[in-house]
């Protein structure tokens, strides 16, 4: 036991806080070791300490012990063996207590792990109205049983990863058996062992070695807080990983309509919920070319404005000192810089911030002459546009994409549109992040999903699964 | 590969900000509204003048505001002549710090010595500019076009509106630049409506006299020359059988004047026929339309049916006299404006290629054209 | 690849439409007034035997694509002959179509603007799409082809206040079969560009039931060229209609004022615009498959740049003459070059019938 022992104490030199309790039983050492901060430590005195406290109180013989030990009917709670003395070092830092025994070659340990998490919150990012609001949160195992009680079924598999050399973070593949595509998951699965990373933190990372080196600026997976979301998904036949530490999923594979969607859509009359996504599906078009459709119609194409209207924004842009795109360019980026600010702002002073955008922005500057006030209409509908997108990372995407088309339609009029438009739907058809047409419903044409795109039918017309995510069993519900 | 392309993408760019003729800001254009075309003071020259909004004296609702210099219009004359339309346009352009674009156009006004003269070089410009709407209205006035341009709009910004107004509102004939193309390649007329200008005597401004116009008749052409008048009356039967006139009122009037009527026509329509006779084509013209009688008095007191005969009976006398008198001053005129040309063509191809060389001719003097009318009463109003 | 049953449809939908829907009309129009329909309907009748003889000859491989198993039907030189020409008309055609663009949206929209940055642009827009891949078209040509769709049903509706109906029984009563054969033959021409057939393999096995499909897409390509023509001469005229350059722009910007849609004919001209380029890119893909048949490569993504700048530069020298541009571009000879092009598949079915016959003898 001297050699374990010397071996663990030498890779935890400097690690103070590690404990060594030793307690002895029968005349021999007992050395529990452990750190006190990642261990439930009621566990630890009740189902381990007590135990052990109870036996050497008892006047039994040591060999009877050892042999009760390896039958393990000892302690309450379960205990494993272990030989690999690198693997005992690695536990212990990862929250396992090891017990070593005088003489034995091998140590056992306890699973109690317990790191500090906070409670199930509500979501933050994805809000909805009727329906569940709990999110998941950083710890790993709340997030499974988050899922576990929505899918109560022996087909939700979970296999475990262990990723990261320093933060061996758990890495959970979860899916339901028989529906998911072979393909996909072996893809991941192939991926997920590649990894040769100091650490990974956020899931992003993840996504980023799945992503196999796609230099897209549209989001190939999906990320959702939601639990309802994550298990509506695996019903799909989508495959969904969950981190340790990272209170998202991801989801694999998705498409761009799927990440048009929100999971308010179904617990909503489809009536509401079909003319919810028709004005989400318009408005993120807008918040993508409204500017630069604006731009380069006033700038090189004013007769398709109609007469009236032509006088107002003509008269508006009397005596404005820029052009039409320098001027649309200053107003995007000054939004884009607010939204920044606001986002990093501390809630105190929040409040201000938006006041002094609002009038400062908006109503001084058009009053100064420096923009015109069509241009903060446009402007102000297209950032509200951007937050109409469900999915935060594709939001994020069309807030960038939309420079570019602004350049292009300020410099070639409606031309510079059309070519830059139909360049980046030629770039989202050629996506295919594992396997999945990513316009799919649209391009490749499948009419049979179009009942969940832009509308959504009532449930009971829903019978089959799409053939975006499973090749078997289409069944969702029986016919009628 | 990508960033190759991407490269020349952006080298590219970099070369062109800012350097094309066609980028041009909203606020460095003026808009023509409204074209007067005149015959110069020389012969063989034009005489051009242009209608166009300033949008610096209208602020955002479009109504006058306080800003800007001048007279306190809200819109600009450029007046200039020259022996073509494109060089009138260049002199236009040359007096003007903004740059003219005709892609809202509404309104061209025709000078009658102008018409008169021929317009198929304003046709031939038309044709070949393409920022030019099709679709805005062609008129004519009964002396110099530019004095159209000093009339005085009192619910609308500037002039070329109002006349504008009297298209689309299908007073008469809304004709377009389009079928006047048409006709001038089909060889066969067109009729577009003839203002009438005068002073208003009884409002005037600070002593200035204000001027008004309205539509006091037809114009007739033939393929592109003017070649007469019709009156109002004439002009309104005409407009029906065309198939432009929105409203038509008709008073009239038997028993020795005692018992009258009046009706409105809420629907007009028209229709024409071709039959082929050993004597040559028939053509037959046919009213239609749906009357409200909105003014009544019998002092017999005749019941409904036999009111409805009777007032039927006199309004197809009264509307068929005109339009036969309006057909043979066209005759006389020369000018084909019911497009009867084109309906022997597309019926009768025989006929039509012996007809062709002389139809101006054969439709002056020979053409045997009917006219049928087939009217009914909707209601009589809300009175019994 | 994805597919559905109805795709190969919705591609030569967009496929055919692009440049038949605008620049066939006035062509036809000015040839043919009242009769072009005659020539419309034998025409595109004609060009479906084009297609059938171009099925065939695909049936006869399912898997393999005809660049590769072309040399064993008639040799290897001739089949590299062919390739060659099929590779000039691919390039030839698509600076037609650049130039085409070019002088449409340039004179119309984009006056001052110099010809070669259109060109140099589209060619870039082109290029990139070229390189993606058939699958990939063919996801662009299936979602654009809704918004088509829409569009067409938008704009026939746009029409029809203006169009004089009195004009039918004209149709009827003017027949000439001089000038209808003649017309016909043009037509052909247009509608039978389906060697491109042959190339969607690998990507999409061909199977005997897609030839049911495609000839209904010719029917529908005719019907709304048909239909085109139609509103375009009830609405213009012969006389008028032959003197005008681009009359579907002036149908819509002939309708009246105070119509929202009425002066928005650079929105409509945007979604036909994609279909060009759809039609362009397809058109150097298969020139690129072409070279690398030629030259028994794999690598085909280099090739395309090559090719958009041959095209580009056919298309500038044309736009430095446009008056020699004019000339060919209505000429008969190219008429004639088309046709023999288009062909090629009768060359391959004939060898083919005979080679079997013998093999079958033996």
């Amino acid at each position: 036991m001297s050699g374990i022992l010397e071996t663990i104490k030498d890779q935890l030199e400097g690690c103070s806080d590690a404990v060594y309790q030793s307690i002895s039983v029968h005349g021999h050492t007992c050395l529990l070791i452990y750190i006190p901060s990642i261990i439930d430590s009621k566990t630890l005195h009740e189902s381990i300490a007590l135990p052990l406290k109870t036996e050497a109180e008892a006047k039994l013989e040591w060999a009877n012990f050892l042999e009760r030990l390896d039958q393990g009917i000892v302690f309450p709670i379960q205990y494993l063996k272990a030989f690999d003395l690198q693997k005992v070092v690695d536990m212990i830092v990862a929250g396992k207590v090891v017990l070593c025994i005088e003489d034995l070659p091998y140590v056992y340990y306890f699973e109690i792990t317990q790191y500090q998490k906070r409670s199930v919150t509500e979501s933050q990012n994805e809000l909805v109205v009727i329906g569940p609001q709990e999110a998941f949160i950083e710890d790993i195992e709340t997030n499974l049983s988050l899922i576990r009680h929505k899918i109560k079924h022996p087909d939700l598999k979970t296999i475990h990863y262990s990723i990261g050399k320093y933060t061996k973070t758990d890495v959970y593949v979860v899916y339901i058996e028989g529906l998911y595509k072979k393909e996909v998951l072996e893809e991941i699965k192939q991926k997920l062992n590649e990894i040769d990373i100091d650490g990974i933190l956020g899931i992003s990372y993840i996504s980023e070695y799945l992503r196999d080196g796609n230099l897209t600026p549209f989001p190939l997976f999906q990320y959702t807080e939601r639990p309802d979301s994550v298990a509506a998904s695996l019903m799909e036949g989508r495959i969904g990983i969950l981190q340790d530490g990272t209170p998202t999923a991801m989801l694999a594979p998705t498409s761009f309509f799927t990440m048009l969607q929100s999971s308010e859509d179904y617990y909503q009359s489809f009536y509401a919920a079909s003319w919810i996504r028709v004005v989400r599906f318009l408005f993120s078009i807008i918040s993508m070319i409204l500017p630069s459709l604006y731009v380069a119609i006033t700038t090189f194409h004013p007769q398709i404005i109609p007469p009236n209207l032509l006088i107002t924004i003509a008269s508006a842009r009397e005596n404005i000192p820029f052009s039409a795109l320098t001027e649309a360019l200053i107003m995007e980026l000054t939004f884009e810089a607010l939204r920044e600010a606001g986002t990093r702002i501390p809630k105190p002073v929040g409040q201000t911030v938006s006041i002094i955008g609002g009038i400062v922005i908006g109503q001084a500057a058009v009053q100064a002459g420096i923009v015109s006030a069509p241009m903060v209409i446009v402007v102000s509908i297209t950032g509200i546009a951007t937050y109409i997108i469900p999915h935060y990372e594709l939001g994020l995407t069309f807030r960038l994409l939309r420079f570019p088309l602004l350049v292009m339609g300020g410099t070639m009029g409606l031309l510079g549109v059309y070519i830059t438009a139909f360049l980046i739907y030629g770039h989202l058809a050629n996506l295919r992040p594992l396997g999945a047409p990513y316009l799919q419903p649209v391009a490749p044409l499948v009419l049979r999903d179009w009942k969940d795109t832009l509308a959504r039918f009532p449930s009971n017309f829903m019978t089959k699964r799409s053939n975006l995510y499973t090749d078997r069993n289409k069944r969702r519900q029986k016919e009628k | 590969m990508r960033i190759l392309k991407i490269g020349v993408i952006v080298i590219l760019l970099l070369n062109i900000t800012g350097c094309w003729s066609s980028k041009v800001e909203l606020d460095e254009l003026t808009f023509v509204y409204g074209m007067f075309i005149d015959e110069g003071k020389e012969p063989n020259t034009v005489e051009i003048t242009i209608n166009s909004p300033l949008p610096n004296r209208l602020n955002a609702a479009g109504q006058p505001s306080n800003g800007g210099g001048g007279d306190g219009n809200t819109y600009s004359t450029v007046s200039k002549t020259a022996e073509t339309i494109a060089d009138a346009m260049l002199l236009i352009q040359k007096d003007l710090t903004r740059q003219l674009s005709l892609a809202q156009l509404k309104v061209i006004v025709l000078g009658k010595t102008f018409a008169e003269q021929g317009i198929s070089e304003l046709l031939l410009w038309i044709e070949r500019e393409p920022s030019l709407p099709l679709g805005a209205f062609v008129m004519a006035s009964p002396g110099s076009a530019k004095e159209m341009n000093t009339l005085t709009p009192i619910y609308e910004q500037i002039p070329s509106d109002v006349l504008r107004n009297f298209g689309s509102e299908r007073y008469l004939f809304s004709t377009t630049i389009k079928d006047c193309l048409y006709a001038e390649a089909s060889g066969v007329g067109f009729a577009i409506n003839n203002l009438s200008f005068g002073k208003k005597e009884e409002t005037s401004k600070d002593g200035k006299p204000e001027f008004w116009a309205g539509i006091q008749g037809a114009m007739l052409f033939q393929k592109d020359k003017m070649k007469g008048v019709l009156k109002l009356k004439e002009g309104r039967a005409l407009a029906w059988a065309a198939g432009s006139l929105k409203l038509a009122v008709y008073s009239v009037d038997w028993d020795e004047g005692k018992s009258a009527a009046s009706v409105v026509f809420v629907s007009t329509k028209s229709s024409k026929k071709l039959n082929k006779t050993d004597k040559g084509p028939v053509f037959t013209v046919n009213l239609k339309g749906k009357a409200s009688v909105i003014y009544l008095r019998d002092p017999k007191n005749r019941d409904a049916e036999e009111l409805g005969q009777i007032i039927i009976a006199k309004l197809k006398e009264k509307v068929s006299d005109n339009l036969n008198e309006a057909i043979r001053n066209t005759q006389k005129a020369g000018a084909d404006v019911l497009q009867l040309g084109l309906l022997l063509e597309w019926n009768d191809p025989k006929q039509w290629k012996q007809l062709r060389e002389r139809w101006d001719n054969y439709y002056a003097q020979e053409a045997d054209i009917k006219v049928k009318t087939d009217f009914s009463i909707v209601d009589f109003g809300t009175a019994k | 690849m994805q597919t559905s049953k109805w795709q190969l449809f919705r591609f030569f939908i967009i496929f055919f439409s692009s440049q038949t829907t605008i620049f066939l009309i006035p062509t036809l129009i000015a040839t043919s007034s009242y009769q072009g329909w005659i020539g419309l309907i034998v025409g595109s009748l004609l060009g479906l035997i084009l297609l059938w003889f171009t099925f065939h000859v695909g049936m006869l491989r399912p898997n393999q694509a005809w660049v590769n198993f072309g040399k064993d039907i008639i040799g290897k030189w001739p089949h590299k002959f062919m390739l060659l020409m099929l590779l000039c008309w691919c390039v030839y055609y698509a600076s037609f179509d650049i130039e085409n663009f070019v002088l449409f949206f340039g004179s119309n929209y984009l006056r001052g603007t110099p010809p070669l940055f259109i060109q140099c642009v589209i060619g870039l827009v082109i290029m990139y799409t070229a390189s993606l891949g058939f699958t990939t078209i063919a996801y662009m040509a299936d979602g654009l082809f809704l918004i088509f769709f829409i569009t067409m049903i938008i704009l026939f509706n746009l029409f029809l206040p203006n169009a004089d109906f009195n004009m039918l029984p004209a149709f009827i009563h003017y027949h000439d079969p001089g000038i209808a054969l003649k017309d016909s033959i043009v037509v052909m021409s247009w509608f039978g560009e389906w060697i491109v057939l042959l190339f969607v393999v690998p990507d999409l096995k061909l199977e005997a039931k897609m030839l049911k499909r495609l000839v209904l897409t010719g029917i529908f390509v005719l019907v709304t060229v048909l239909i085109g023509w139609s509103l375009t001469m009830m609405s213009f005229g012969p006389h008028l209609g032959q003197e005008l350059q681009y009359p579907f722009l002036e149908l819509v910007r002939s309708a009246k004022q105070d119509n929202l849609l009425g002066n928005s004919d650079p929105l409509l001209i945007g979604i036909w615009s994609s279909s060009m380029f759809i039609h362009s890119s397809f058109l150097i893909y298969v020139a690129s498959r072409c070279v690398s048949g030629l030259f028994n490569t794999k690598a085909r993504k280099m090739y395309i740049p090559f090719l958009t700048i041959a095209s580009i530069t056919i298309a500038f020298l044309y736009s430095r003459h446009i008056g020699s541009y004019y000339k060919h571009y209505n000429s008969y000879a190219i008429v004639v070059i088309w046709l023999i092009v288009e062909s090629i598949p009768i060359y391959y079915a004939i060898t083919a019938f005979f080679r079997y016959r013998y093999k079958t003898a033996k």
